[in-house]
């Protein structure tokens, strides 16, 4: 059966090199209504309905792709990517990569805990790289906070006007929603049995709602050492300036 | 074998300020002083190869276009229209290679040529050309012009440049062809009968195709005018330029190239891994 | 003295629409093509940049002329819009795969013509027309490459390769043999009638299955693609994908389009053990935005 895969010719060079195959592109997504929470006016405050809804789609794109991957009898998968489309009023969350099997028969080592395909965000040529730096990566981990940001009382307007001034509530509020998302992605990884994260990324949006809603979301890639002595590990790197831009 | 004209453009005499600009910058030998649109990485791949910026060169021409008429139901190319969009960029590029001759520049890298639509002037346009005139370090100019004498021009950065003279190729000249089409309107029976239906429309087909071939065998014949053995970069733009929707223009450009003698072998391809992507 | 200008030369046009028709290539473009196989001294045209053209030059690749083909569709969108039951556009999804085909076979035709074993850095455009909105055009534009010392193939081969990459899937133990296409068009009339303001969250099964479908159909259209060319495998796959859902008199209307286009490629017999990559430490600095 052919393989495909979005892989570039680097990307599957050097897959192909770290010991494993492309088998095929695979995807999962969810189409979902987002409703709407009431929150409180003048209160910074989690929304904490629409971040579980954010969770669970998110993870339910992820597990379709996951068993579509296991069905393939896939390793893992690499280069996968979440995204969310907005139509109308509905959305659709959708989780692609692609899925990757050992070459060498010891795949079974490389799963998760559950024996599922593992999964990362990382290119070919990060996976890679990190594969020959002696790490493995378990699963993909994220994080979301979806919090809605107080509108100012009058007073509290009429005291900063025309003053240079931190805006402590704003700070906290906003540093509090970044830290939920981040914590909720290591309290994923560790669930996965990784022992450290790569690559987190934490971004914003805000997805249409009112402008003081906000939704954080962290992702990363739960690694872990590859406990094999035999394990062939890069040479040491060369120096290089590339003449092309 | 088929006998092609050699090209020649008709010398552009170049206004007071640009005269006045060029002579500043030749200044008495050992204190030239330069303007160029180089980023550093450039600057020193051009110097790599050899070159010297000699200073930014540019030339422009506003022409006026006007409209040709034609039969709504034609599929056909505007030769008045397509002879005068190229005649003015033709004058564009003599008045930049007269600058860099004024220079005494063996060559002109980094061309951009621009055409632009004032709001002041409708059927006008612009056409300006701009690029880094560049001399040979060595005073060689002979190797390294075109067949013609004239300076080299070439629409490639500094990098490519650098790049083209390793694989053993040296540039000769920017070459284009264009071609204006108009395309034919359907008559209400054509409409009429496809309704509904999806089939290719031949017509069309044909049409577009022969608009961007005839751009294509313009470019091809400029490379052939200037003794050139290849052309690199070609592209084939399509812009309507505010005409009517049914008036496209199809403009292809790249740069010839000729064969030279190398003094090193040319790199061979290496696989490698940036570790930062 | 003015530059000579190359005037179009005249051709019987009556014969080349009929070529056209039958999904051949217009007689300008077989002349364009002719000439330069039979000229002693032909100008070779190519839209590869001078590093490609290292790679190729120092890999046995020859740039022989910059190909392309083209298809100008009519598309009767109208059809779609009276549908009231949900399903497969199919009409429109043929009308679609027709056009790329036929861009793609008369690029192929131009390749084979000039003895060409392959065509790299093909750029696939599709677009409308300002001035005839049911009209649409797939162009594909790409270089043609003959091997250095390879008798001439009976067809040349299509693929979405830069020359340095053709190279690596060479070294890599591969070898292209066609761009695979695979596409569909869905269309549901009743689609998850939810209201904008509905306060419930929660999943949109119709959707959800929908788009799945959608998405099978195009995948199990470009394997078969690929297997029809013996394909071990399809690398560098793009994915587009356009839904929108639109409300109309109370109903949601969703529609799907997608299309998936890669590079199909055979294992070499012959294929060694592929080059180790040296891992190197760039030092290059990130770009400096003049304003940031």
């Amino acid at each position: 059966m052919a393989f495909t895969s979005d892989l570039s010719i680097d990307e599957l060079l050097l897959v192909e090199e770290a010991g494993f195959e492309p088998i095929e592109l695979v995807m999962g997504s969810t189409y979902t209504h987002i409703g709407w929470q009431w929150a409180p006016w003048s209160t910074n405050t989690e929304m904490t309905q629409i971040s579980q809804l954010m969770i669970y789609a998110r993870q339910t794109a992820m597990q379709r792709l996951v068993a579509h991957a296991a069905q393939l009898g896939a390793d893992g998968v690499v280069g996968m990517r979440l995204d969310m489309h907005r139509s109308g009023h509905n959305t659709e969350f959708t989780a692609i990569g692609t899925a990757v099997r050992r070459r060498t028969g010891d795949g079974a080592k490389w799963r998760d805990r559950h024996g599922l395909p593992f999964t990362c965000d990382l290119s070919g040529v990060d996976f890679w790289a990190l594969v020959r730096g002696g790490f493995r990566p378990v699963s993909l981990a994220h994080g979301v906070c979806v919090y809605h940001v107080a509108h100012q009382s009058l007073g509290q307007w009429f005291s900063s006007i025309g003053a240079n001034m931190e805006q402590p509530q704003f700070t906290q509020a906003l540093y509090d929603a970044r830290e939920l998302a981040m914590e909720r992605m290591q309290a994923e990884a560790a669930r996965s049995g990784g022992t450290g994260i790569v690559g987190v990324q934490v971004r914003e949006g805000s997805h249409g709602w009112e402008s003081h809603v906000i939704e954080f979301v962290a992702v990363g890639t739960a690694i872990v050492p590859i406990a094999d002595a035999t394990h062939e590990v890069h040479d040491a790197p060369e120096l290089a300036i590339f003449a092309q831009d | 074998m088929a006998n092609y004209p050699p090209r020649q453009r008709q010398q552009q005499p170049l206004p007071q300020h640009a005269i006045e600009r060029i002579q500043n910058m030749r200044g008495p030998q050992g204190q030239r002083f330069f303007t160029s649109d180089f980023s550093v990485k450039e600057f020193l791949l051009v110097r790599e190869s050899g070159f010297e910026p000699a200073g930014l060169v540019m030339g422009s021409s506003i022409y006026h276009v006007g409209m040709q008429g034609v039969a709504r139901t034609q599929n056909i190319e505007l030769t008045v229209l397509t002879q005068a969009m190229y005649h003015a960029r033709e004058l564009a590029m003599a008045r930049m290679e007269e600058e860099a001759a004024a220079l005494g520049a063996d060559g002109i890298i980094g061309v951009r040529l621009n055409v632009k639509q004032h709001t002041w002037g409708e059927s006008l346009l612009e056409f300006v050309v701009l690029g880094t005139a560049v001399y040979a370090r060595d005073g060689q100019s002979q190797k390294w012009r075109a067949p013609s004498g004239r300076a080299f021009t070439s629409d490639l950065s500094g990098q490519d440049f650098w790049m083209l003279l390793k694989s053993g190729y040296r540039p000769v000249s920017l070459v284009m062809g264009n071609c204006v089409y108009h395309v034919a309107h359907q008559s209400l029976g054509q409409w009429f009968s496809s309704v509904g239906q999806n089939m290719e429309q031949p017509q069309f087909t044909q049409a577009l195709y022969d608009a961007r071939e005839l751009a294509m065998e313009r470019l091809q014949y400029e490379a052939q005018c200037d003794g050139a053995a290849g052309v690199v970069g070609a592209e084939i733009h399509e812009r309507s330029h505010g005409w009517d929707s049914h008036v496209i223009e199809f403009f292809a450009v790249g740069t010839s190239v000729l064969p030279m003698q190398l003094t090193e072998a040319p790199p061979t391809p290496q696989l490698v891994m940036s570790v930062d992507s | 003295m003015p530059h000579p200008f190359l005037p179009d030369r005249p051709v019987d046009e009556a014969a080349s629409r009929a070529i056209v028709d039958a999904g051949g290539i217009p007689l300008r473009a077989q002349r364009r093509i002719h000439e330069m196989n039979t000229s002693g001294h032909a100008v070779w045209t190519s839209t590869l940049s001078p590093s490609e053209l290292v790679v190729a030059s120092q890999t046995g690749i020859e740039s022989i002329s910059q190909v392309m083909g083209s298809s100008v569709y009519h598309v009767g969108f109208s059809g779609m819009t009276r549908t009231w039951t949900s399903g497969e556009l199919t009409g429109l999804t043929h009308a679609y795969a027709d056009a790329r085909s036929r861009a793609l076979s008369r690029m192929q035709q131009e390749a084979t013509m000039m003895r060409a074993h392959a065509v790299v850095d093909v750029r696939f455009e599709g677009r409308g027309y300002d001035w005839a909105s049911d009209l649409i055009e797939f162009t594909a534009i790409g270089t043609a490459v003959r091997l250095r010392g390879q008798p001439p193939p009976q067809q040349a081969v299509l693929t979405l390769l830069k020359t340095d990459e053709l190279w690596k899937l060479h070294h890599a133990g591969y070898w292209p043999v066609a761009i695979a296409i695979g596409n569909c068009f869905w269309f549901d009339p009743h689609c998850d009638c939810t209201s904008e303001t509905s306060i419930f969250s929660g999943e949109l099964p119709m959707h959800t299955i929908a788009s799945q479908t959608t998405r099978d159909l195009a995948v199990h259209r470009f394997r078969e693609f690929a297997g029809h060319f013996g394909a071990h495998g399809v690398v560098g796959v793009q994915v587009e994908r356009k839904a929108h859902d639109h409300e109309h008199e109370g109903h949601t209307r969703f529609q799907i389009e997608l299309v998936m286009m890669g590079t199909a490629v055979v294992r070499r017999h012959d294929a060694g053990e592929p080059p180790r990559p040296k891992l190197i430490v760039d030092l290059r600095d990130p770009p400096i935005p003049f304003i940031a």
